[in-house]
């Protein structure tokens, strides 16, 4: 399979008053061209400050510490994305890689008609189009994610929360971009409208291809729809693998807890139990896991909290998952008993 | 014995605007609803339907502009001093977001330890502590006294959750209305919330009204519990939780349980293809469609429920607002033994 993005050795740092704070630690993982790709963490994991580092949008007190963004264009080049500037990162916006920032409903602006929207995003992005096929794609757009043409001529708070959603969506498409990046795209929706645009992202995968970045704390939704899932705890990705193994049989403590947290419809009740304790504060890591005061494995004295810990990912032989923990061999065998 | 809260048609109508402009939206309509003592209810529908206004009524933030909300088979709204007050302790609330519920510029001692002195539950500062480091225990908040000299912001939101459950404990109440309490609160540790609620229940005899849009949470306080849907406003369903899920009865609560994603892969399949809806957005609350307020989605529509409003009926164990019920739910059971 042929990346379409490659992390390396990815850190970012904030400073703040009681010193640096390193909210992504040492990330390298590959995302596959034409694939959707979850992350999940709790809040303050680091999702959002990853995916803000291929965006650049990390602003002061942040700043990409060091590490490499590397982004294949699709004629085979590779363009280190944190070493262009300003300008030239611009040629890629929304162009190549485009968001669908968190609470989007906040993004469309008041003052203006939709339809006004995909105007200036395509004139800011690329002035060769004239307004006629700005127009006549916006309206395309409009079909494939089921709003009617009308919503082009309103203004955004005559629109429902999920319809201005949907708008969204239709925009990061606007260009037809090669990698779209979804940071919670269905927090504070309703369940209906929830499986309405997973329903829509869907779809609109299965047409074009585009590759997906998924952020999410929810796992039930990232369950139903992505390929590939990176798991993320207190900055780090702590295990990265297909859908089915990190479900099915997690090598890292951490997801089999997330896994089994999660409240479901028709599960066992009793079979669900949450993680004990809280996150670690960042400003204040303990030497070893970050991990290991809410690992099961530390309690029942398999592991100390400092030998489970790897310097960076392993890989779990040849079926592509990686994990963080010392001992995967040991969860694997108690995540079959779950 | 009258039930601990009853709700007697109740319904509640705002305005908005005024002069031409002027609006009345019907958030409530003739709600029937008694929670016993001990008990657990949850209450599910859309962002928008009224479960907030439901548990505001019960606390006594609204005034119903129709029917009445009584304790213990008084009218609250007539109850005065002694009576009134005993009320007040009795029905507690706990809201969603944690942080604007306390004050940032007290500590958390200060916060908890004010309704306390105030209602003479404890006589002074000292034995504050002491009841408040018996209640910080409880919500599994140990060491006690290093929570009680924190401020709000010192706290993640899991934490202040379950301070806020503790506050409502403190008074003693009989009911604790809670406003979607995890719906801020990560992911991993929603489950012990959920059954540190049920074990206070337990261990109190509080009854809850649980409200949430998040059916799968439902199933975890109110195991025992039973389960209130709502939809613009009105009651359309209610039952015992497990059975409401197994065998959803009303078009509307079938198509929410088909719309919840499912994540382990195994059951991806199951996860829904095809919504069981004509059209996914909601009515506006300002214009309501005439009949059962649900026929502009339902897949199962006929011209009597443009024409008729349907009335709760019992069905299967529960109660149910739909003309096609019965037919509809035998129809499925044919499907199912189909197959």
């Amino acid at each position: 399979m042929e990346p379409i993005i490659e992390l390396k050795n990815l850190s970012v740092d904030f400073r703040t008053n009681s010193g640096t704070l390193r909210a992504v630690d040492n990330v390298t993982m590959d995302i596959y061209r034409g694939e959707i790709v979850g992350i999940i963490g709790e809040s303050g994991s680091g999702k959002t400050t990853l995916i803000s580092s291929i965006l650049r949008t990390i602003r002061a007190p942040g700043r990409i510490a060091e590490g490499e963004v590397i982004y294949h264009c699709k004629d085979g080049t590779t363009v280190d994305l944190l070493k262009l500037s300003e300008k030239d990162y611009n040629s890629y916006r929304w162009t190549e890689i485009t968001t669908v920032f968190q609470a989007a409903q906040n993004v469309l602006n008041p003052t203006l008609r939709i339809k006004e929207h995909f105007l200036e995003t395509a004139m800011a992005h690329n002035s060769k189009l004239t307004k006629r096929e700005i127009l006549d794609k916006a309206k395309e757009l409009c079909a494939k994610v089921r709003l009617e043409e009308r919503v082009l001529d309103s203004y955004p708070h005559q629109l429902s929360g999920g319809m201005k959603q949907r708008v969204i969506i239709a925009l990061s498409l606007l260009l037809e971009p090669e990698l779209l990046i979804l940071d919670e795209p269905t927090t504070a929706l309703d369940v209906i409208t929830q499986w309405y645009i997973l329903d829509i992202l869907r779809k609109i995968h299965e047409e074009s291809g585009i590759t997906m970045v998924f952020c999410t704390h929810d796992v039930a939704i990232i369950g139903s729809v992505v390929d590939r899932i990176a798991v993320m705890y207190a900055g780090q990705i702590v295990e990265y693998g297909k859908l089915e193994d990190v479900f099915l049989r997690p090598a890292h403590p951490y997801s089999r807890g997330l896994i089994r947290a999660v409240p479901s419809l028709r599960d066992d009740i009793s079979k669900r139990a949450a993680i004990p304790g809280y996150p670690p504060n960042l400003l204040d890591l303990a030497p070893g896991c970050r991990f290991a005061p809410r690992c099961f494995l530390k309690e029942q004295g398999i592991c100390d909290g400092i030998t489970g810990n790897l310097e960076k990912m392993v890989s779990l032989g040849d079926n592509q998952q990686y994990t963080l923990c010392g001992h995967w061999k040991e969860v694997k065998r108690l995540a079959t008993t779950d | 014995m009258p039930p601990l809260i009853e709700l007697k048609d109740a319904g509640i109508r705002f305005t908005s605007g005024a002069g031409r402009k002027k609006n009345t939206i019907q958030a409530l309509t003739g709600v029937n609803l008694a929670i016993d003592k001990g008990e657990i209810i949850a209450v599910v529908g859309e962002s928008g339907c009224g479960k907030t206004t439901m548990g505001k009524l019960i606390v006594g933030i609204h005034k119903p502009t129709e029917g009445q909300v009584l304790y213990k088979g008084r009218d609250i709204w007539t109850l005065k001093g002694k009576d009134y007050h005993e009320y007040r302790m009795g029905v507690q609330m706990v809201h969603q977001d944690s942080y604007a519920a306390l004050n940032p510029n007290k500590t958390i001692f200060q916060s908890l330890s004010l309704p306390l002195l105030q209602h003479n539950i404890v006589k002074n500062e000292a034995e504050a502590f002491e009841y408040l480091s018996g209640l910080l225990v409880d919500v599994g908040l140990t060491p006690p006294a290093i929570f009680l000299e924190k401020y709000p912001h010192q706290l993640s939101g899991g934490q202040r959750q379950r301070l806020l459950l503790a506050r409502a404990l403190s008074v003693r109440p009989e009911l604790i209305v809670a406003d979607e309490p995890v719906s801020m609160v990560d992911v991993s540790m929603r489950i012990s919330l959920l059954s540190l609620m049920a074990r206070m229940k337990e261990k109190y005899n509080v009854s809850f009204l649980y409200i949430t849009h998040d059916l799968g949470t439902a199933r975890y306080i109110a195991a025992s519990g039973r389960i209130v849907v709502m939809y613009l406003g009105r009651m359309i369903e209610w039952n015992s939780i497990q059975k409401a899920i197994d065998c959803p009865m009303h078009p509307y609560f079938h198509a929410l349980i088909s719309a919840v994603p499912e994540a382990d892969p195994k059951r991806r399949t199951e996860f829904a293809r095809q919504l069981p809806l004509r059209s996914l957005d909601l009515p506006n609350l300002l214009n309501l469609p005439s009949g059962c307020k649900f026929h502009p989605r339902c897949p199962y529509y006929e011209e009597i429920c443009a024409r008729e409003e349907p009335k709760l009926h019992p069905l299967n164990g529960g109660y149910v607002a739909c003309h096609r019920a019965e037919e509809i739910l035998a129809q499925r059971e044919k499907e199912k033994s189909g197959i």
